[in-house]
């Protein structure tokens, strides 16, 4: 018989969100309806991209702040190549070339000048605003229209948004690599004791630079799903509520904020979580500044109720 | 039988000091070897050249016969060599197997992937063979700290080792733990394993080692089959030439007891010691590391109220857990033995780290006089004669013994009546030491009280009115001054029966 206590506590993200659902659902029952869940599923890609990125960095101990930032900049890079080509292949190209190089850079700053991951992304955060305003001044914007920012932003396959489809499939490849490759336990080997991991004859600096390039290049892909959906680009995009949101379903999702400990799974439910609050409060017209609030609120709830569990479970162990 | 490492002639110097002097040590297969030595004896730098983290000045190390050369800590895993430290080197969140193939993974043929149940079956093989129990696939963190022991050699073994180093594998471990290694390593015996096991509790040694060697003040005093010997023999050769003795000053010892401990019991710590200490004495727990002393001072400062026993302070009960904060107000001071860990604030001035406990006393209608911490602080520096170049200095830069001085002059103020000090010199060179123990007399001197941690046996003898032996949780015997028999003691702290 399977033990539903331990169930309860050890998936209860994934009832939390269920129940908040429902809550929503009773107060406005076109929440649950298919064309909103279908929503969800497409406002939740580009913070699910950058809470992929994130999570990796997370895990292995470090923390990459400018994933928000850096994906307005990318989609304002997708854009100036499409004002200056007409097309999206070479802008989609220099996203993903330039997004590798920034992570290259930020792991390098990391893992061989010993810099703190805290420092580095937030002066990248910062560079990246900066750019961003300074290749589109502020008040003008860039249109993207043609066939692959409709195809992206708003076409479906078998009932669901092929963005969405290709987070899904993302993170599936995400949990094989985290949970069957060589590469995803050294993550956890570093988050966990950067020291055991060299001993163990672990190349660290290696793994987090590779570690650095891929959430970057996660930001890369948020940038231009972000752009597609919107069908513009400008500087003044919320590219730290991304980021924020994003931390957010992590940490919701049972990732340890000091590393060394995190579940795939766990952070797609996050993400679900954040996902729904966000639709809800949009759906129920509640007016921005409340949403910010109760979104904080909702989150110290579950956190909270979270560790409270798990010391009494840390007591009970002992 | 032949010996597999034979290390001949080791001689290490560190400035002008001879750690190691013409040591000669080796392991035969199938055998377990017992290094035994008071703190500072040359064990652990001797298992340093061995595991390559120390290169020797002179001498050589041989592996069946042939010369060596071991100048890393990967040389040492190429020659078979694993140390076992006391503290694990595992990663908590990966699995049992995780753990041991951990950086030579085995993927399966011609993917990226993992081979799981490959590295699973190979593990449960190995637990097999040595007949434990442990299921491969479970996460390093639900384990024991003896499971994660077996983790540890396990990966030791199944990389090829064949001479395993233990340092003191017992000390975090309960009785069923205990067991199960020692099991773990007649096994390993059997299958012609050789290991060196550091310890000083005698029991053990002499009940699972063949041979015994002794070293003290860098040199072996002694090396003979476990048949030949006997404990008090071991213990003798410990203690050896007495030490020039740090002048201990009279002093009268009157007055009620400041602190009275009585029955005071914790489960899996201590269990019912009972003592007083009186103003200007100085009470010395002692014993190995593991023997509960430490749980049971920070008890007694109220960090931990989770005990069953009084503590009485001034003559009144005090509230178990109460918080340091009761405690300093009352005029209780605590030195920790992890002075980075919890004594220190690395980022403050000497001042600040200084006046911490001070500010609430300094306050002149709700605001800090700066006066008052100004003259605090000065007068502390020059009473520990600490050594910086200004009370502004950030306390991370001075040395060792520096730092200790500061974590020391915070007490310094007239109202600290008691004192308690774990392990006061840990890490701190002989200067610095001389200065401490000068600190700690001049405190009773005064008429303070001092509790005081140690594990160092000279030490012990040279400070204390009063020493309290433990072994296992449990206090076995007390010595006051000038009564104090080190052979005695010794055997006291390692459960031995003379």
């Amino acid at each position: 018989m399977p033990d539903v206590g331990r169930l309860l506590r050890e998936k209860n993200i994934i009832f939390v969100t269920l129940a908040l659902a429902l809550v929503f659902y009773l107060i406005s029952p076109r929440f649950l309806s298919l064309d909103n869940m279908s929503a969800i599923s497409r406002q939740i890609v580009p913070i699910g991209l950058i809470a992929l990125g994130q999570f990796f960095v997370v895990v292995s101990g470090n923390i990459d702040l400018s994933l928000g930032m850096g994906s307005v900049l990318w989609a304002i890079v997708l854009g100036v190549f499409f004002g200056l080509t007409g097309g999206v292949a070479l802008g989609i190209v220099a996203v993903i070339a330039f997004s590798l190089m920034a992570g290259f850079f930020n792991g390098v700053m990391v893992s061989k000048l010993k810099l703190p991951a805290f420092i580095v992304t937030l002066s990248m955060l910062f560079v990246a605003q900066g750019l961003s305003g300074l290749i589109i001044p502020r008040g003008q914007q860039i249109f993207l229209m043609g066939g692959f920012f409709k195809f992206v932003g708003a076409e479906k396959f078998m009932g669901f948004y092929w963005s969405f489809l290709f987070l899904v499939a993302l993170y599936l490849a995400a949990y094989i690599v985290y949970n069957h490759t060589r590469w995803g336990a050294y993550v956890i080997a570093i988050g966990n004791s950067e020291e055991n991991a060299r001993l163990a004859g672990i190349k660290v600096d290696r793994v987090k630079i590779g570690i650095f390039m891929f959430s970057a290049l996660c930001s890369g892909f948020a940038g231009i799903i972000l752009s597609s959906r919107m069908g513009f680009v400008q500087p003044g995009l919320d590219g730290n509520g991304l980021l924020l949101d994003g931390i957010a379903a992590i940490i919701i999702g049972g990732v340890l904020i000091l590393g060394g400990r995190g579940t795939i799974g766990g952070a797609f439910w996050g993400l679900l979580f954040i996902g729904v609050i966000n639709n809800a409060l949009n759906l129920l017209n509640v007016e921005d500044v409340w949403h910010q609030v109760f979104k904080g609120t909702v989150i110290l709830a579950a956190l909270g109720a979270n560790w409270v569990l798990w010391q009494s479970r840390q007591i009970e162990a002992q | 039988m032949s010996n597999r490492i034979d290390m001949k002639g080791i001689t290490k110097s560190f400035f002008a000091t001879k750690a190691l002097d013409n040591v000669d040590f080796s392991c035969h297969a199938s055998e377990v070897h017992a290094l035994v030595g008071l703190n500072g004896a040359g064990k652990s730098t001797l298992m340093k050249v061995l595991g390559g983290i120390y290169s020797s000045d002179e001498g050589t190390i041989e592996v069946d016969g042939a010369a060596v050369t071991i100048k890393t800590p990967v040389d040492a895993d190429n020659a078979g060599i694993s140390m076992i430290h006391q503290e694990l080197s595992l990663i908590n969140e990966l699995t049992v197997a995780g753990n041991i193939f951990l950086g030579r993974e085995l993927k399966r043929a011609g993917t990226p992937f993992l081979d799981k149940r490959e590295m699973a079956r190979r593990v449960k093989a190995e637990l097999d063979r040595f007949g434990l129990m442990l299921d491969p696939n479970m996460p390093v963190r639900e384990l024991n700290s003896g499971e994660k022991q077996i983790v540890e050699i396990i990966r030791a073994l199944m990389s090829n080792s064949w001479l395993i180093v233990m340092d003191e594998p017992t000390s975090a471990l309960s009785e069923e733990d205990k067991e199960r290694l020692f099991g773990f390593i007649e096994r390993m015996k059997q299958e012609g394993i050789a290991i060196i096991y550091i310890s000083h509790h005698m029991p053990e040694i002499f009940g699972i080692a063949e041979r015994v060697t002794v070293m003290r003040d860098g040199e072996i005093v002694l090396s003979e089959r476990i048949a030949e010997t006997s404990e008090p023999a071991v213990i003798r050769s410990m203690t050896g030439r007495e030490l020039a003795h740090f002048e201990k000053p009279h002093k009268e010892i009157a007055g009620e007891p400041l602190l009275t401990v009585d029955a005071l019991s914790k489960p899996g710590s201590f269990e019912d010691v009972s003592f007083e200490v009186r103003p200007g004495e100085i009470v010395v727990l002692t014993g190995l590391r593991g023997c509960g002393a430490p749980e049971l001072a920070k008890s007694v400062f109220g960090l931990d109220g989770d005990y069953t026993g009084t503590v009485s302070y001034l003559g009144s009960p005090l509230v178990p857990g109460r918080g340091p904060a009761v405690a300093v107000r009352e005029g209780m001071g605590l030195v920790t033995e992890n002075r980075d860990k919890n004594g220190i604030l690395p980022a403050l001035s000497v001042r600040d780290n200084i006046a911490l406990p001070f500010l609430e006393k300094a306050l002149r209608g709700g605001v800090l006089s700066r006066g008052h911490i100004e003259a605090v602080v000065d007068k502390a520096i020059r009473d520990t004669s600490t050594k910086t170049s200004s009370p502004d200095q950030e306390i991370r830069f001075l040395s060792g013994g520096n730092k200790q001085k500061i974590c020391f002059s915070r007490w310094l103020d007239d109202d600290l009546k008691l004192l308690i000090l774990l392990e006061p010199t840990r890490g701190i060179d002989v200067h610095a030491k001389a200065d401490i123990y000068r600190i700690i007399e001049d405190l009773a001197g005064r008429g303070v009280g001092v509790l005081l941690l140690s594990y160092e046996i000279d030490e012990v003898t040279m400070l204390a009115d009063r020493v309290i032996t433990m072994y296992q949780g449990k206090s076995i015997a007390r010595y006051n001054y000038p009564e104090f028999d080190k052979d005695q003691m010794l055997a006291d702290m390692a459960g031995a029966r003379i």
